[in-house]
């Protein structure tokens, strides 16, 4: 395989993780219900409460998963270049939230989603334009 | 505070801290150098090396605060809008690696910027 594939994977993977790790986390928390400043001045009853969400625990330990990949990326990938990449979460969070969370997600909301997928589709050129710098560099 | 505003708060401390972990982690990881899949035959020995980087560690830790952050989020404003906000943090994470990280971002990667922040301001209409 190589090199510009396996980041590809990597990044795939790193995605993945992140955005069924929101999807679960906000699962947990719309158990466990709106947090108020009243909650703040009791935050061991808070962590308690949070944590008795078994959606909370398995989101944040996917989330923590992903950014192990993370760091793998980091080090194989310019930070300018992977953190646009991982955009493509928006969209897949966004439709799921409507799906599973029937939230009513506004015209504008879709607008701002395919805004921010043009950002992540004009910015992966500069994946290509870094791969072949690097290539064409003969001290690489 | 409105609940707004609060809420805002809440969003901009998750982004802030997300941002400061992700450029400390880059920085701790461009010392610990490119990790290949020989050296993931050797776990134990590269888990010392990235922790033995403090700066991944501040990084790690900048990630975890800010994901507590972000459950008070969660617990607050609908997925849907909360989680492209995130994007707020393009800004914050190529400006610095551009200004502290010497990574080069070519005319259309900034070109990708605007328009990535354009989709988080007008996601934000819907706080």
């Amino acid at each position: 395989m190589s090199k510009t594939v396996v980041n590809v994977l990597l990044l795939i993977l790193c995605v993945t993780l992140a955005a069924t790790g929101q999807i679960a986390m906000k699962a947990g928390m719309n158990e466990v219900g709106e947090i108020a400043g009243e909650d703040l001045a009791h935050p061991g009853d808070l962590a308690v409460r949070v944590l008795e969400s078994v959606w909370v625990v398995v989101g944040v330990l996917l989330y923590l998963i992903s950014a192990i990949f993370w760091l793998v990326v980091l080090s194989r990938v310019p930070l300018s270049v992977a953190y646009p990449m991982i955009a493509i979460a928006y969209p897949v969070v966004v439709a799921f939230s409507w799906l599973l969370f029937d939230e009513s997600v506004q015209w504008i909301g879709w607008v701002g989603v395919v805004l921010i997928v043009a950002g992540v589709s004009v910015t992966a050129q500069g994946l290509k334009t870094g791969v072949v710098a690097k290539e064409l560099t003969p001290d690489r | 505070m409105s609940t707004t505003a609060i809420n805002i708060l809440l969003l901009v401390t998750a982004v802030a801290l997300a941002s400061g972990g992700q450029l400390s982690m880059k920085a701790g990881m461009l010392k610990v150098g490119e990790v290949t899949r020989e050296e993931l035959s050797d776990f134990k020995g590269l888990v010392i090396r990235v922790v033995k980087s403090h700066w991944v560690v501040i990084g790690v830790l900048m990630f975890a605060v800010s994901a507590v952050f972000w459950l008070l989020v969660l617990s607050r404003v609908k997925l849907s809008i909360a989680y492209p906000m995130i994007a707020a943090g393009y800004v914050v994470v190529v400006f610095f690696s551009w200004l502290l990280l010497g990574e080069r971002v070519t005319r259309i990667g900034w070109l990708g910027l605007i328009l990535i922040v354009a989709g988080v301001i007008v996601t934000a209409q819907g706080l």
